[in-house]
């Protein structure tokens, strides 16, 4: 397990060798929430609550999707480039195992988004944005285990696009329009709550509400008892279809590189 | 420790880019792999790796079918030194590039120790070694993709050589390397052949350079095996034109009926082209010398090279017969 912190801590510190991409990745992050908060200000124009939620119910999702996906700043373009380029076929030769390795480099990457990023833009927000303060100690722990389940989940997705690359010219387009589709449908825009609730009710079948909103609703202590629990349980079985799916397409992936040669 | 029967690889699409080649290779060898382009040695190397599934045919590397080798050691090392493109840019290393581009190199060298389990101490003292010999301690701190292409292509080798792997396989290294390094590196595979018994398999367009370093020689031609064995008894084949130029002081004799293969005379000097084994150098001297005013005499046997291309002709014409 050491030698995978160390794929994380090499890629963290090779983030570091770039500085002028950190001032503008704060600059990046900062001004996101910034528009994101001038259009609900407009919106809200000064009412306390729209359809019970408030404002700063509001802010708060977004800030913690903001956080969710600076830790999910990945390379999708990772695997690709591999294949492309062959040096895939060097990969394979390590004696480490390569999804593992791809995770923990974009773990490292990703801490150094959150820290570098997300962390000065949530303290600069703090002083002219309303944030809800977290419901109770409780819930920011149960809140922390939902983010790291639903990184994974955003994980397993990306690597699942990403392995198509084995098929296809480029996967460019794919990851784009999946992370559009991710970023309307897990509610980081728009939030669940403002959903009609034909569409909440579709999303609750998909893999999607796992990743930013059942960690909002933890934080924001809108989940009690068996909700919980569900909730988790949700966010565990989609890990474990996505990882079946993913691996099914990596191993039918090499196959086909072994046979058809790359 | 490389055992190969009859192993065949076609391409859907009905390529065969290896035909039906048998090759036993012991540990501690080194093998120069020569060929053509498209002759077929890099599906041969990658399926050595497991990297292919051979159509049919038996392959064992340390004992082991390599494709879906899990153990992954002993170590395979690969370092390819080709200019690909994925559509969009050129890129360094085909089917290898140890380093990532946008990495300094320090980094890069560091994830390899991280990768094989390298302690502290070992990876110090290698790179101490290897390190100097490549020039390449005052580029630690730069980024992969800011190095030149020679520089590149050693940062590779030193990486590769970082885990000492049991098995080595360099595909085509010397590209854009200077005559130092080369020599640097030639040496540094004659090292470590012989002092840790890892077995060096290497191709190349650059024969010269095969001859200094490797004990044999494995010649493809449209994936079939068309010489195996060292230099010396390709040499002494007789395969390839003997060559001599000769000075005159006026006029070049007249050459009668001497069974040469072809001669061309510019100014003063003539140049001959003659099968050593069908007419000797001594009896074409001493005729030209007793007939003519000779001021200066060279003869020059093939070079390595040549035999290759005299054998890759022969190839040809073998097949031309089928």
């Amino acid at each position: 397990m050491n030698t995978y912190i160390q794929f994380a801590v090499i890629k963290f510190r090779n983030k570091m060798a770039y500085r002028f991409d950190y001032l503008l990745g704060i600059l990046n992050t900062l001004l996101s929430f910034v528009v994101y908060w001038s259009i609900y200000k407009a919106l809200y124009d000064g009412a306390s609550a729209v359809d019970g939620v408030t404002f700063s119910m509001v802010t708060t999702n977004f800030i913690i999707s903001l956080g969710l996906s600076s830790a999910f700043s990945k390379n999708e373009m990772f695997l690709q480039d591999k294949i492309k380029q062959g040096t895939i076929a060097n990969e394979l030769l390590k004696p480490v195992n390569f999804k593992l390795r791809m995770l923990f480099e974009d773990i490292g990457e990703g801490a150094f988004s959150v820290v570098f990023n997300f962390l000065p833009t949530v303290v600069i927000a703090a002083f002219f944005a309303e944030l809800s303060a977290p419901s109770s100690a409780v819930n920011i722990f149960l809140c922390l285990i939902s983010v790291v389940l639903g990184y994974i989940v955003l994980w397993q997705i990306s690597f699942i696009v990403q392995s198509w690359s084995f098929w296809l010219f480029s996967v460019w387009g794919l990851v784009t329009i999946k992370n559009v589709i991710i970023n309307i449908l897990a509610g980081a825009y728009i939030p669940m709550w403002f959903m009609p609730d034909w569409l909440k009710n579709a999303i609750r079948f998909t893999p999607f509400d796992s990743i930013y909103f059942t960690p909002v609703q933890l934080y924001l202590g809108e989940l009690q008892g068996w909700e919980i629990l569900i909730n988790f349980a949700r966010q565990i079985l989609w890990i474990v279809i996505l990882y079946g799916i993913g691996e099914l397409c990596w191993r039918k992936g090499i196959k086909r590189l072994v046979v058809q040669g790359g | 420790m490389i055992v190969m029967k009859n192993l065949i690889k076609t391409f859907p699409g009905g390529i065969t880019a290896v035909n039906d080649i048998s090759l036993h290779i012991a540990q501690g060898e080194t093998i120069g792999l020569i060929g053509a382009n498209g002759a077929g040695k890099t599906t041969l190397i990658k399926m050595i790796c497991g990297l292919y599934l051979p159509t049919s045919g038996y392959i064992r590397v340390f004992g082991e079918n390599p494709y879906g080798r899990k153990s992954k050691t002993p170590r395979i090392g690969m370092v390819t030194g080709q200019v690909i493109t994925d559509g969009y840019n050129y890129h360094f290393g085909h089917g290898s590039s140890l380093l990532q581009d946008n990495m300094s190199l320090d980094l890069n060298m560091r994830l390899i120790k991280t990768i094989y389990k390298i302690s502290d101490d070992i990876y110090k003292k290698r790179l101490t070694e290897i390190l100097p010999e490549f020039d390449l301690k005052e580029l630690l701190h730069y980024r992969v993709n800011q190095l030149s292409l020679g520089q590149r292509m050693k940062a590779e080798v030193a990486a590769v050589l970082l885990f000492e792997p049991d098995l080595l396989i360099l595909d085509e290294p010397f590209i854009g390397i200077d005559v130092m390094a080369k020599e640097t590196i030639g040496k540094i595979l004659q090292d470590i052949a012989v002092s840790k018994k890892s077995t060096v398999i290497l191709t190349t367009h650059n024969v010269e350079e095969l001859e200094k370093i490797c004990g044999r020689i494995v010649l493809i031609d449209s994936g079939r095996l068309v010489y195996n064995g060292s230099f010396d008894r390709l040499k002494r084949m007789h395969i390839g034109l003997n060559s001599m130029h000769i000075r005159f002081d006026g006029m070049p004799p007249d050459l009668q009926d001497f069974p040469i293969e072809r001669y061309i005379i510019h100014n003063n000097i003539l140049t001959l082209y003659y099968d050593n084994s069908v007419v000797s150098s001594k009896d074409i001297s001493n005729y030209l010398l007793s007939n003519g005013k000779v001021k200066d005499i060279l003869i020059r046997k093939p070079s390595a090279e040549e035999i290759i291309r005299e054998l890759y002709k022969e190839g040809n014409n073998v097949r031309n017969n089928y």
